[in-house]
């Protein structure tokens, strides 16, 4: 289900990312960092895992893109190359808040682009927006979880880690990022979480895992400074 | 004699300016220069290096009608060009000749009329060289050069810009052909590999036997009227006795030039100096003040306005500043070559002895007498290049791309392997940046049959001209304590880098402070008590001290205690006091033992672990380092480690046997390297570092806005690239030596070297553990902390417990609070079965089973399980249930971890952790 030590999941021939953020390195340009672009790197790294997991269609929840609220250069040369790059049957992209306007540059037949998309007992959103979801498992993205430690000496470390737990109606997994270069939320921590599904989750009880499958415990037994 | 051999309009001149006597520098080293050698002059600073090679030169300009631009002078300090400007143009003049400076502070309008009118003789900085051969019309003048000297190339050999610089001359080579090639250096320690940094084929001359070295060390004594006078000021007697002795030695001399090791011990100095005595006339001069300031200073000093400048490293360079009768080094010069430069500063004229005292304290004494008794057998460091400097190099690839407007890889191999720091480069080294340069978008890549060729792309000029400086811009921070709102220091960008998080602290202005906050300029601090463990803030600005001088210490220490102090005064030029001193320390020192270079001491005291070992900065960094690395790599918990040049002190809970034995097996198979590599990438040095040579490969901009970066990610992204490779370089270069380490680990192993280990903290442990932390090494993965965040989830889970004789007892209960050896309380029974806390309905299973009634295939199978859980629990107790509480964990795979029989909870928790990640492997991880 999870894939071993990457953030990504896999629900029946679905492949599922969250928060790629193609166009950060523009972003990161402006701030005085140049970046190689990412694009090849990121699609042999979503095609890779789609050979080792045979699925057959990707499923990106939301934030496939990076600049708000307009469409950078990059992005309009950018989106449509990685798409070209990722051999899928077909893309469903559940829109974020980083996303308006996307399908302007998206002309692939390909991909759908959606508010929400369900399969199975499960409904796949960016998360940004409230949703119906009624009883199915809501699985999001929009958080970039992290999960901090603190040793003796006071060092700490952040880690990416999966956050799985239930709200009122029905149970809840935020999806660790995909691409390592955009910002945090440490779920042990005081950050508060983003997006009102997610701010709605029994936050205490919620479990946490590593990529490498640790299961780090409830929430309320971990927190840090 | 020398002079002769000028032309008679040049011998004219000389009779004119009242020049009869050549020194011995222009004795030995006009006539090779007029006959067209290239040579090497190493000669002390302000014998009159300039005239040597500038007045053959001037002649031979003179002579040959040589078109402009004829000769360059790259001198590396460009507050010296009006300096040498003022004391050539007499000369040029004279001879018909346009001299002229040019640097990044003349004028565009003055830079413009050069390239017009182009002077015979230019002075200027590497820097701008690299400027000027992008320029096209100062090209086709530079194409004329037919001279190129280089002033104080021992400060260039050693540094980037140096690396720099070289290149640059291989690049003017291009244009102009072949041109005589003349250095000019202080006294160094291998004038060979000065000699080859500078080009093929030169002629070494020495020119600095005639000066002698007389160097003493001095401890005063502290005396009653020094306890009054500290009390006054503010600081110990032992310094107010150092501080008389130097306001004695001042005003008893004409012109005294007092060196100190950082900026804020000029400071202080200067400024107890003055309460002491208001009429002394003297002041500080060090890089951070403001230019105008140093030069009236420096203006002052030399027309003896000021008796005294109490200076930092900014002043060894050739600043003419008058004669001077005596230097004195305020505490250890920690290097020989320092030592000289500095003492060399004073008695200038020809068979003057240069005199120089280093007033040194209780804890240093040792090393300064190592150093100034080295000083005078002339024995010197070895120079350490940067060789093959990725970062220089791509830019300086850059610059050839310029040159020819489009070039092919070849072409710009060839040029690069001329340059001495490169002539071990291979071909796909040069490859390897050419395409890293692409990938930044600063070069293209123009693919032709069989090879390619590379042209700019438009982000290489700015990329260019925002490199051809390699010194660090480093960055100030002004230190604000929030008791009284008041600035009370300054802190360097590389010490807030390793060491700006807030809880660090640190030692400023002889006070320990605790950071608050830390913002874009300053560091807010509360004092704290605790200096023990606090780091001190000019820990960067000290310069490593050598392996040799630390071994000689290691003797020394010996040594002293079987000497008189007469006959110890004697031999190594030291004062009463002083070796008295050294006998004290070491009479002391030897209840417990005495480490010297041979001989190590681990001593352990609170949970701190000492080695004693005289091995110097850079081996002890190493060692220490790589033991941490070690113990991080096998516990996973982050290690303390500092390093001085004669301990290693490491915070940790490990026994010193450990740390024996590590040091024990370490040695001989290259694995120091490979361990340290992987330590070093993970350590805030890195970070640092990675930054400048990030800013130099124009990766990261100037006015980069670090708030909206995270570097590590940043660095990620650039694992294994030329900028990774070359902060590696840099920093192993810079900070380590771990050919030396590998010796001195293989000496341990074949017991050459001993390691005695003892409990408590011996007087030298103490000097040691006075001054505190270095970096932190933090493991790949917080293993610990996830182990124990494991550990306590496990604990807090609770299980349905359930007897499987009565059936009655059955209740949900949290791990941490099981028996060791749960029993039934209604019936005693020890057979109890753990489960889901969801099973609720196997109290009914069991109760359906004892009376006999049927069960079905799935109540059968559930009933099989539980009855296991309860096999389980008889003979494992508590074990037990703490195991089938691990997620995932039926009765099976519990037996199979259980019949392991672990020796400690600490080993069955692993191998429950492990049995965890293999269910989740092999299951979804939610449900």
């Amino acid at each position: 289900m999870f894939v071993l030590n990457e953030p990504a999941m896999v629900v029946r021939d679905y492949l599922v990312i969250a928060d790629v953020h193609i166009g950060i390195t523009k972003a990161l340009k402006d701030a005085g960092v140049m970046l190689p672009s990412q694009v090849e790197k990121l699609a042999e790294k979503i095609n890779a895992l789609k050979r080792a997991s045979n699925a057959r269609n990707l499923i990106i929840l939301g934030d496939f893109k990076h600049e708000i609220p307009r469409i950078s250069w990059q992005e309009r040369m950018e989106i449509p190359q990685i798409l070209s790059l990722l051999a899928f049957e077909k893309i469903i992209i559940t829109k974020g808040n980083h996303d308006g306007n996307i399908e302007k540059i998206v002309k692939d037949k390909r991909v759908k682009i959606r508010k929400s998309f369900a399969v199975g007992g499960y409904i796949f959103t960016h998360g940004h927006r409230r949703i119906k979801a009624g009883k199915k498992t809501v699985v999001m993205g929009h958080n970039h979880p992290h999960v901090k430690f603190v040793d003796d000496i006071g060092t700490s470390y952040v880690n990416p880690c999966w956050v799985v737990g239930r709200s009122l109606k029905h149970r809840l997994v935020l999806v660790p990022a995909f691409n390592e270069l955009c910002g945090a939320t440490v779920v042990n921590g005081k950050d508060a979480f983003l997006g009102p599904i997610a701010r709605n989750m029994d936050r205490k009880n919620a479990r946490v895992y590593l990529l490498d499958g640790t299961y780090i415990g409830r929430i309320k037994n971990i927190m840090v400074k | 004699m020398a002079f002769q051999l000028f032309s008679e309009k040049l011998k004219h001149l000389l009779k004119q300016r009242g020049f009869s006597e050549p020194t011995l520098p222009q004795k030995m080293g006009i006539p090779s220069i007029l006959e067209g050698k290239n040579v090497l002059i190493i000669a002390p600073t302000g014998s009159g290096k300039t005239e040597v090679a500038c007045l053959p030169l001037f002649d031979l300009i003179h002579t040959k009608q040589l078109a402009p631009i004829s000769m360059l002078y790259i001198n590396p300090l460009r507050s010296l060009s009006r300096d040498l400007l003022d004391r050539l143009v007499w000369w040029a003049d004279k001879l018909d000749l346009e001299i002229a400076v040019r640097h990044g502070d003349v004028s565009t309008r003055e830079r413009a009329a050069q390239a017009e009118m182009p002077p015979h003789i230019l002075i200027t900085t590497p820097e701008t060289l690299g400027a000027m051969l992008t320029g096209k019309r100062m090209r086709e003048h530079l194409k004329n050069v037919k001279y190129v000297v280089v002033d104080e190339i021992h400060e260039l050999v050693e540094s980037k810009r140096g690396i720099q610089m070289s290149l640059l001359l291989e690049r003017l080579r291009e244009f102009a052909g072949d041109f005589q090639r003349i250095g000019l250096s202080a006294t160094v320690g291998s004038p060979d590999k000065v000699a080859a940094f500078l080009g093929d084929n030169i002629n070494i001359i020495r020119a600095e036997l005639e000066k002698r070295y007389e160097i003493s060390v001095e401890n005063p004594r502290p005396g009653i009227k020094d306890k009054a006078i500290s009390d006054d000021l503010f600081i110990g007697p032992e310094t107010t006795a150092r501080l008389r002795r130097l306001h004695d030695l001042i005003t008893s001399h004409k012109s005294v030039l007092a060196f100190t090791n950082t900026r804020e011990t000029a400071e202080i100095l200067s400024s107890r100096l003055r309460s002491l005595n208001k009429e002394l006339k003297q002041t500080v001069h060090h890089g951070s003040l403001a230019k105008e300031k140093r030069i009236k200073s420096e203006q002052e000093f030399k027309q003896r306005i000021l008796k005294s400048l109490i200076a930092t490293s900014s002043l060894e360079l050739g600043i003419d500043i008058g004669s001077i009768d005596l230097v004195v080094q305020y505490l250890s010069p920690r290097q020989v070559t320092r030592l000289i430069q500095r003492v060399g500063r004073s008695g200038h004229r020809v068979g003057e002895v240069s005199k120089g005292i280093i007033l040194s304290g209780a804890e240093d004494l040792f090393e300064s007498t190592a150093v100034a008794n080295n000083a005078m057998e002339g024995r010197l460091e070895q120079v350490k290049m940067h060789s093959m400097a990725l970062d220089v190099l791509a830019s300086q690839i850059v610059g050839i791309v310029f040159d020819k407007n489009q070039a092919n890889p070849d072409e710009i191999y060839n040029i690069v392997k001329r340059s001495y720091p490169y002539k071990d480069i291979e071909k796909k080294d040069v490859e390897e940046i050419i395409k890293f340069l692409e990938t930044l978008r600063i070069l293209w890549i123009n693919p032709a049959e069989g090879s390619y060729s590379v042209r700019r792309r438009r982000r290489a000029f700015p990329y260019y001209f925002e490199n051809l400086s390699t010194i660090p811009m480093k960055k100030q921070y002004r230190v604000i304590s929030i008791i009284e709102n008041e600035p009370i220091g300054f802190l360097d960008e590389e010490f807030v880098a390793e060491h700006g998080q807030p809880g660090e602290k640190f030692v400023v202005s002889g006070r320990a402070w605790r950071i608050i906050q830390t913002d874009a300029q300053k560091v807010m601090v509360e004092p704290v008590e605790d200096i023990e463990s606090a780091i001190p803030a000019w820990e960067g600005e000290l310069i490593p001290v050598p392996f040799r001088i630390a071994q000689d210490v290691g003797k020394l220490r010996r040594r002293i205690l079987h000497m008189s102090e007469a006959e110890a005064g004697e031999k190594y030029k030291i004062n009463s006091h002083a070796a008295e001193e050294m006998k004290e320390l070491m009479r002391n020192q030897s209840k417990f033992m005495i480490p010297d270079e041979k001989n190590f001491l681990m001593e352990t005291y609170k949970d701190f672990i000492i080695m004693h070992a005289c091995l110097g900065s850079m081996v002890n960094d190493t060692l220490g380092r790589y033991i941490a690395a070690i113990l991080t790599e096998e516990t996973g918990v982050s290690v303390n480690v500092k390093a001085d040049p004669y301990r290693i002190i490491l915070q940790t809970m490990v026994k010193p046997e450990k740390i024996v034995e590590i040091l024990l097996s370490g040695g001989g198979n290259g694995g120091i390297e490979e361990t340290l590599t992987r330590a070093i990438e993970r350590s805030t040095l890195f970070k640092y570092r990675f930054i400048h040579v990030a800013r130099r490969f124009g990766i990261i901009s100037k006015q980069a806005d670090y708030d909206r970066i995270n570097m590590s990610k940043i660095i990620m992204q650039y694992a294994n690239t030329p900028c990774y490779k070359e902060t590696l370089r840099e920093i192993f270069l810079d900070k380590m030596d771990i050919p030396l380490a590998e010796t001195v680990l293989q000496a341990i192993a074949k017991n050459e070297i001993t390691i005695k280990v003892m409990e408590g903290l011996s007087p030298l442990g103490e000097l040691g553990i006075s001054h505190q932390f270095g970096d932190v090494l933090k493991p790949r993965m917080p293993e610990k902390e996830i182990f124990n965040a494991f550990r306590r989830r496990l604990m807090l889970t609770r299980v349905r417990i359930l007897c499987m004789n009565c059936g009655d007892y059955n209740l949900i209960r949290t791990v941490k609070d099981m028996e060791d050896q749960p029993e039934c309380p209604k019936c005693s029974s020890r057979m109890i079965a753990v489960a889901r806390r969801g099973q609720v309905n196997i109290s009914g299973i069991v109760k359906k089973k004892h009376k006999k009634k049927d069960l079905s295939a799935e109540e059968l199978k559930v009933f099989a399980t539980i009855r296991r859980s309860a096999d389980l629990v008889i003979v494992y107790g508590k074990k037990a249930v703490i195991t089938l509480a691990g997620h995932g964990i039926g009765p099976e795979t519990a037996a199979r971890i259980l019949a392991r029989l672990h020796t400690t909870r600490e080993k069955l928790l692993r191998d429950i952790l492990e049995a965890e990640k293999q269910f989740v492997r092999t299951k979804k991880y939610w449900k």
